[in-house]
């Protein structure tokens, strides 16, 4: 999430050259993160880092996401054909990892339960700013899809800036435990 | 209740219909376009109640949705939000349709009507429709209620995505969309469109725009004609009968009333010493308790610049699935509601202000559209600019939780009183 922060607000040059580091470093890294669960969080913006890392000090691990501020910021990238620049910036507004906004919810759907699959995710936290409406709408469906999926799901409304503190740490704490439960 | 005890709601609406036009009937001074409306209503879930005995399809639709195409395949319409609102008012199940939302899981910032649409689909108190339709316009939460509804009924749906601008390009894009919804209608319902039927409603719903029009004129008179109480039924004129005869018949009653009062120089209230415009709709709950306050403080709401003025613009009969495009750009809530807040509709509310002579505004800011309440500040300021105060008042449409009748009485007495002070 501090990667992407600072990729909101850097010159890509420089970004795209620190990221490569980044990837270097992470890839011959063996450094591995025990955790009790690998965690998603899904939802609209975050601008928060330390809400991940109120998480993360609760030992579990944050191993994918599906925010506007990252995964569908950074996952589907434009395509460079002969098109003209503009039509190719309006294909990937189009066409990229679905906002709630879009209508049907289905791909949006479809690429959560592939992210679930690819990352092993245990549980998912839905985290909705306050009237981010399309989110709201989507989450009774999406809740369902997961717990056929076997997925289980804590739903989070929170604010601009809410950090992973009080009570939402607890409601974290005690999602975990059920994770926990559902494992042995 | 169970949802056995529901399903009998659609019978109770329409017994409900029924008493009220019996009762309005017999008040000496009673509006004949009142009874005609609560006949209206009747007439609509009564057809509702009895589309499949007489093999007809029923389509739930959202809000500003064209429901003439479903008049002229022969699909009977079901508004989504209005039956919601109509049955939970008149049975008093609001509470309980509202706690059902929220047991789906639909958070309290969403629209309080479509979490109700929600909760009464859960609940099993509307007839099961066989088709769903809904449209972003009007709102983010008409856009993605849809598929809520279609998990609920089981129902297959189409979205229809309407374009924020009326230029050429986005106008053949949105009968594009049109298209393709009448084929998916074709396909289900096995009903070939009647192009004819829908010309004809075209030129009804030219007429019946005219008549919007000589309605807003009149209300203009000084005292002006019509009670808070008309508001919410010509708004339901259009959402339910548009382009039908059934809703000529009832704007040319309401309009012949309304012209013989100013003719006689009455008001809607006497004497009448507040005129008012009003900004967004008052919560439904309490229409009739507005109507008598108003009566009782000389009050009367003689303009709705963003609900009740229809924008300029000619429909086509020879061109009927372009004028159901083109009416979607004329509807009076599109101004506030849908794409930018132009500088027409600004023009709109102080061009009204001045045309209706009105005294004072009321802004009733539902807290649950975010889209309204975005606009409060700058229609506040250009009202100030213009010398009109506006009050404020934070409410919810269907929600009785949210205000009392007397913080309402409070808040308006207040005002009043600044107005009468100037």
């Amino acid at each position: 999430m501090e990667v992407l922060s600072a990729s909101f607000r850097m010159p890509k040059e420089l970004f795209n050259s620190y990221l490569h580091e980044l990837l270097d470093e992470l890839a011959s890294s063996d450094i591995t993160h025990p955790s009790r669960a690998r965690l998603m969080v899904t939802g609209s913006t975050m601008d928060n880092p330390e809400f991940i890392q109120s998480i993360e000090e609760l030992e579990a691990l944050v191993v994918t996401d599906e925010l506007c501020t990252s995964t569908r910021y950074w996952s589907d990238p434009v395509v460079l054909d002969d098109s003209p620049p503009l039509e190719a910036i309006s294909r990937r507004y189009l066409n990229n990892f679905p906002c709630a906004r879009m209508v049907p919810s289905d791909e949006r759907f479809d690429r959560i339960l592939q992210l679930i699959r690819d990352y092993k995710v245990d549980g998912v936290i839905s985290q909705i700013i306050r009237y981010c409406v399309p989110y709201a709408h989507d989450l009774p469906l999406l809740t369902e899809r997961l717990k056929k999926a076997g997925i289980p799901v804590l739903a989070l409304d929170v604010e601009y800036g809410t950090s992973g503190s009080g009570q939402i740490r607890t409601r974290v704490q005690a999602f975990l435990e059920m994770l926990e439960t559902k494992k042995r | 209740m169970t949802s056995t005890e529901h399903k009998k709601d659609t019978d109770l609406l329409i017994r409900s219909y029924q008493l009220l036009a019996r009762m309005n009937r017999l008040q000496p001074n009673a509006r004949a376009s009142q009874t005609l409306y609560f006949q209206l209503l009747e007439k609509y879930y009564t057809r509702v109640r009895e589309a499949h005995q007489e093999d007809k399809m029923v389509a739930s639709h959202t809000v500003f949705f064209p429901a003439e195409i479903l008049y002229a395949m022969d699909i009977v319409p079901m508004h989504t939000e209005m039956t919601t609102w109509l049955n939970a008012l008149i049975l008093g199940e609001q509470a309980e349709v509202l706690a059902k939302g929220a047991e789906l899981g639909l958070a309290p910032e969403i629209c309080s009507p479509h979490r109700g649409v929600a909760g009464i689909f859960a609940l099993e108190a509307i007839p099961r429709p066989d088709i769903i339709l809904w449209s972003n316009l009007i709102c983010d939460n008409t856009a993605k209620c849809g598929e809520l509804m279609m998990e609920l009924s089981g129902s297959p749906g189409f979205f229809l995505d309407n374009p924020f601008q009326d230029s050429p390009g986005e106008m053949d894009y949105l009968v594009g969309e049109l298209e393709d919804m009448v084929h998916f209608l074709e396909e289900k319902t096995g009903k070939k469109m009647d192009w004819d039927k829908l010309s004809e409603m075209v030129a009804l719903t030219t007429q019946e725009i005219e008549l919007h029009r000589e309605i807003s004129e009149l209300r203009k008179a000084v005292p002006s004609p019509m009670s808070i109480t008309g508001y919410l039924e010509l708004l339901s004129a259009d959402y339910m009968f548009p382009g039908q005869p059934e809703a000529i018949q009832y704007l040319t009653q309401l309009r012949d009333e309304l012209k013989e009062m100013v003719q006689q120089g009455k008001g809607a209230v006497s004497p009448e010493r507040f005129r008012l415009m009003t900004l967004f709709v008052p919560p439904m709950y309490l229409i009739s308790y507005l109507g008598k306050l108003f009566d009782e403080l000389g009050a009367v709401s003689v303009v709705e610049p963003l609900f009740t003025c229809w924008s300029e613009g000619k429909l086509d009969p020879a061109k009927p699935l372009e004028s159901v495009a083109k009416k979607s750009f004329l509807i009076p809530e599109r101004r506030s509601m849908y794409g930018p807040l132009s500088q027409q509709a600004l023009r709109d509310i102080t061009d009204g202000a001045e045309q209706y002579k009105i005294d004072g505004a009321i802004y009733w800011a539902f807290m649950g559209c975010r889209h309204t309440c975005a606009t409060i500040k700058v229609i506040k300021e250009i009202l100030s600019e213009i010398d009109v105060p506006m009050l404020t008042i934070d409410c919810d449409i269907v929600d009785p939780t949210i205000n009392s009748e007397e913080e309402i009485r409070d808040k308006l007495e207040q005002f009043f009183e600044l107005l009468e002070d100037r």
